[in-house]
């Protein structure tokens, strides 16, 4: 059995389920942060590049429609990876604020 | 700041099950601290909740659990007062 990936934050903990991301969106918005959707097969700490699920949701205010964006990327690859960043992009910081997982594949390989 | 010494190190599962303890606990206090909970009031509830799904933390609990940081600064200057000859 390959070990559970950890990676971002919460990974130590049981799964998000879709209310409790929907909670973490909308403390990432509520900051101005800004939501964006990646997913990738190569979840090791090396690849740092993972693939864009469309852009980063710059100017959507809205928690629900973020987790949509997910629940979209979760159905089209449901064997791969997929994280949420929160990028906070006020001068001065413009770095990702909160990063974590929020789907795994449906089996491990 | 967060400080991990003994904990960590003193685990009985090992080191390695002190650090994923360590882990554990903090991740579990960022998302209740998200989600708007009171880390102060609520805390020790949280990381009891935690520990349920993580046996590391579920021992480290219960071999520190109790601990209370609860002192008095020691960060102040030791004076002695110093006989010399000639004051009472």
């Amino acid at each position: 059995m390959i070990a559970r990936i950890t990676q971002g934050c919460f990974s130590y903990l049981p799964d998000l389920t879709d209310d409790e991301i929907i909670a973490q969106l909308r403390y990432a918005l509520d900051h101005g942060w800004a939501i964006s959707v990646e997913f990738t097969d190569d979840p090791h700490p090396k690849n740092n590049y993972w693939d864009m699920w469309g852009l980063p949701l710059f100017d959507l205010p809205d928690a629900a429609g973020a987790l949509r964006e997910i629940s979209e990327c979760r159905k089209a690859y449901p064997d791969r990876y997929i994280r949420v960043n929160a990028y906070d992009s006020r001068h001065g910081r413009q770095t990702v604020a909160m990063s974590f997982l929020a789907g795994r594949p449906a089996e491990p390989w | 700041m967060l400080q991990f010494g003994g904990g960590t190190i003193g685990h009985p599962l090992g080191i390695a099950a002190g650090a994923t303890a360590n882990r554990v606990a903090l991740e579990a206090m960022i998302k209740a601290r998200n989600e708007g909970r009171s880390l102060l009031a609520e805390g020790p509830d949280i990381l009891r909740t935690a520990a349920k799904r993580s046996r590391e933390l579920d021992m480290a609990l219960s071999t520190w659990g109790d601990v209370t940081f609860d002192f008095e600064s020691t960060d102040t200057p030791d004076v002695t007062a110093t006989p010399v000859a000639g004051r009472a």
